[in-house]
């Protein structure tokens, strides 16, 4: 018998889901180390009054005070290139966000992200719950040579069925999150025809599926070629893209930032936008939620704010991003993850 | 049978730096049925014994067609009575007689007690910690039944009585509860009011002494549908925190603060009484804490049920009060709609009474304003029953606003009615 990682109830070994709250039950063993002790407290004693009496979910049985857990910052380093932080930041209790990053054997990388929706009920365990069954199923269905697009909606309707179990158990506004989502492929492209000097650059395949606002950025090693990759699901995006206002006069309204798409039982749309790029290395791929882009929304200031040398290890870069959203008064959870993708030339032949 | 138990909290949990005061509202509901749900359910033995003790003012008072009533629905409550429930009558003057002892609710036990009831008349003066007191010895023949009372009585008690009737119900308190009625005027409501609210009871007044029937009526159809007694709310509260407050705010206000029984330095049990299934009750906690910093999130208060028998004890249904300080005022400014709507019933209640208590004292400025309070406040939450008690007091021109004129010329009962039932409050459309 052992215990739900996210409600503590028991469950059995056997089962996908959690019966009580329908959180997905991580059986990988290095992924379960890293995410079943997310909800326990860091330290034994209470940082406030220094009692041994902790409940399990931090909150101290003498003073009350809810010490801090894993989930307020957590991070997987997979590769010295791949790593994922997530930081409650300043103004929340509580972190709502969530990562999960996986490597296949064959070299190819699952990223994950999810920002819980502050005004749902539980929004901690919708991103959690959607971003371990979104990152679980598309590791399935690549081993199943499903196309990376396929996985990647087959992931997110996963990840909805999570989410939309969670509502069962938790009254009032229905639990819901944001998602995005990439896989990065190697592919070589060997197929150097014409221009010689082609013949040196190896690309790399990204697929991305979102909704809502958590973004994909692309940094290349300069400002010129980086990008962003995705296109948020608000309200500002949607007015501006039909024309009806202006990117300036969107952003002054108060629900500019109210997104219009997101995972949940509540949701009209879950149908995720999908994006395909073939990107030239050197440079990094991030997914992050709006705790860290909101103070560095443009392309040259995201650049900037996540600029290090190359052979900077990835946890150093999403430490110092973390760092910088903090700096910037944090208030929103914040989470980063980034992969580094190197410029593998072909094999000197 | 078992009794399943619901509890949720509302509050809006964030607080202003420095703040310390936290509020919220539990709502307990009960439910039989066993839908395979995570159950909170508590087991009473099946079929949990029920005594239902009569207690009936006999004092020369109540003679004419006050005791003719008494007696006549006296006599529909025995023959009402299920075949599985056990009862007794004491009636009271200066001093108890034992008219019916404890009994099984059969046909022929109530016969016996139906034709002893036939010979009751009403002489002498009123000592009702003599009725209380012997009632209690009868609740004692069977501990652990569900204990229930009804008190009718239509005079003041004797003012020799009175420190004889603050030991009785400190005897009585938690042994059983009483739905106390007055009938007429001529009682008075405070005193009523006093013995109801140590005795988890309700107090009321039956103004007609035609009504009494219909009326003992529902407060037995009440006492039957219990299911489980001795239900205590426990409140746990981390160190240095203080309760400020616990009140049952619906059906009915009533303080139970005073009645915390502690368990150990953190933890306190309120009685809550006997639950019936498919009840329905909110609670008001009122919790001082120490203030947190900015970001800190503190677990304020954690309420639960409480049953125990044969020195098991089963808790369910456990909920949690947060408090978490913030620097975003829109967030804390927000006081959660359950709070605010029975924040305002209570201070509904406490007009009416202060309204009243002015007005009695022919203070009528302090009464007006009092009572253009009550009538907003009673406007603004929809209550309804409370506005039409009020309206007998008052002349109302606009509710919105609270114009109002005092009436000096109120019927005894109007007055009575209004003091009596100011407690009930509404509940919020969620
Ligand atoms: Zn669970
Ligand atoms: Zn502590």
């Amino acid at each position: 018998m052992k215990n739900c990682s996210a409600c503590h109830e028991p469950v059995d070994v056997s089962d996908r889901f959690c019966e009580t709250c329908g959180f997905l039950l991580i059986k990988d063993s290095s992924a379960m180390a890293t995410f079943q002790a997310l909800t326990e407290p860091i330290f034994p004693n209470c940082q406030k009054c220094d009692s041994i009496n902790l409940e399990a979910d931090g909150f101290c049985n003498q003073c009350g005070f809810r010490n801090p857990i894993h989930r307020d910052r957590f991070e997987q380093i997979l590769q010295p290139g791949f790593a994922a932080l997530s930081d409650r930041g300043i103004r929340h209790s509580q972190n709502e966000d969530c990562f999960a990053i996986a490597q296949l054997a064959d070299g190819r990388s699952i990223i994950v992200v999810c920002d819980g929706v502050s005004s749902s009920m539980n929004p901690g365990m919708a991103s959690q719950s959607a971003s371990q069954s979104a990152c679980e199923s598309v590791q399935e269905s690549l081993k199943a040579n499903l196309d990376p697009e396929a996985a990647l909606v087959q992931g997110i309707h996963q990840a909805q069925l999570a989410v939309a179990k969670l509502a069962s158990i938790s009254k009032g506004e229905p639990p819901s999150t944001t998602i995005v989502a990439a896989i990065i492929s190697d592919c070589h492209s060997n197929l150097s025809n014409s221009d010689p000097s082609n013949s040196r650059i190896s690309s790399v395949q990204v697929t991305i599926a979102w909704l809502g606002d958590s973004r994909a950025y692309w940094l290349g090693s300069t400002p010129e070629t980086s990008c962003q990759l995705t296109q948020d699901h608000s309200w500002c995006e949607d007015v501006v893209a039909a024309g009806e206002l202006s990117q300036e006069q969107a952003e002054r309204s108060p629900q500019a930032h109210a997104i219009t798409r997101w995972l949940g039982v509540d949701a009209e749309d879950v149908v995720p936008s999908l994006v395909t790029i073939d990107l030239a290395g050197p440079g990094r791929l991030v997914l992050c939620s709006d705790g860290l882009w909101n103070y560095a929304s443009g392309v040259p200031e995201f650049y900037q704010a996540l600029h290090h040398p190359p052979g900077t290890e990835a946890k150093v870069i999403v430490r110092q991003g973390v760092e910088f959203a903090l700096r910037c008064g944090g208030q929103d959870n914040i989470t980063i993850a980034l992969l580094e993708l190197q410029s593998k030339g072909p094999e000197t032949s | 049978m078992t009794t399943q138990f619901n509890a949720q909290v509302y509050q809006n949990a964030y607080l202003p730096e420095g703040s310390q005061e936290v509020n919220a509202i539990m709502t307990i509901t009960t439910d039989s049925e066993s839908d395979g749900q995570t159950g909170s359910r508590i087991s009473g033995t099946s079929g949990t014994p029920r005594v239902f003790g009569v207690i009936c003012d006999t004092s020369g008072s109540m003679e004419g067609v006050k005791i003719q009533s008494a007696k006549h629905a006296i006599a529909k409550v025995i023959e009402l009575l299920p075949s599985d429930a056990y009862f007794f009558i004491v009636t009271g003057s200066s001093q108890a007689t034992l008219l019916s002892g404890l009994t099984l609710a059969t046909d022929s036990a109530k016969n016996t007690a139906l034709a002893a009831l036939r010979t009751v008349t009403a002489n002498r003066s009123t000592a009702i910690s003599t009725w209380l007191n012997l009632a209690l010895q009868q609740f004692k023949l069977m501990p652990g039944a569900i204990a229930q009372a009804l008190l009718l009585t239509d005079g003041q008690n004797d003012s020799s009585d009175l420190n004889a009737l603050d030991k009785a119900l400190n005897a009585c308190e938690n042994q059983f509860q009483c739905d106390c009625r007055g009938v007429g005027t001529e009682w008075r409501v405070s005193q009523l009011q006093t013995i109801a609210r140590k005795l988890l009871g309700t107090a009321d007044i039956i103004a007609d002494a035609s009504a009494m029937e219909d009326d003992f009526r529902a407060i037995l159809g009440q006492a039957m549908s219990k299911q489980v007694s001795d239900i205590a709310l426990r409140l746990w509260t981390p160190q240095g925190a203080k309760v400020l407050f616990c009140k049952q705010v619906s059906p009915e206000i009533l303080d139970i603060t005073n009645k915390a029984k502690a368990v150990s330095g953190q933890i306190a049990d309120y009685p809550t009484g006997a639950w019936g299934n498919q009840e329905s009750r909110d609670y008001h906690f009122c919790i001082q804490v120490n203030a947190g910093n900015v970001g800190d999130e503190m677990l304020a208060g954690r309420a639960s049920l409480v049953y125990s028998q044969n020195g098991v004890e089963t808790k369910v249904a456990e909920t949690r009060i947060l408090a978490i300080w913030t620097d975003d005022e829109v967030r804390s400014a927000k006081i959660d709609r359950t709070v605010a709507h029975y924040t305002g019933q209570a201070e509904l209640a406490q007009v009416i009474h202060e309204g009243m208590e002015a007005r009695a004292q022919g203070n009528f400025e302090v009464a007006t304003a009092k009572l253009s309070k009550a009538v907003q406040l009673s406007d603004e939450s929809g209550n309804e029953a409370t506005m039409k008690l009020l309206r007998k007091v008052v002349d109302i021109e606009d509710a919105a606003t609270g114009t109002i004129r005092i009436r000096r010329e109120v019927r005894k009962e109007d007055e009575m009615a209004l003091e009596t039932r100011s407690t009930k409050t509404t509940r919020i459309n969620r």
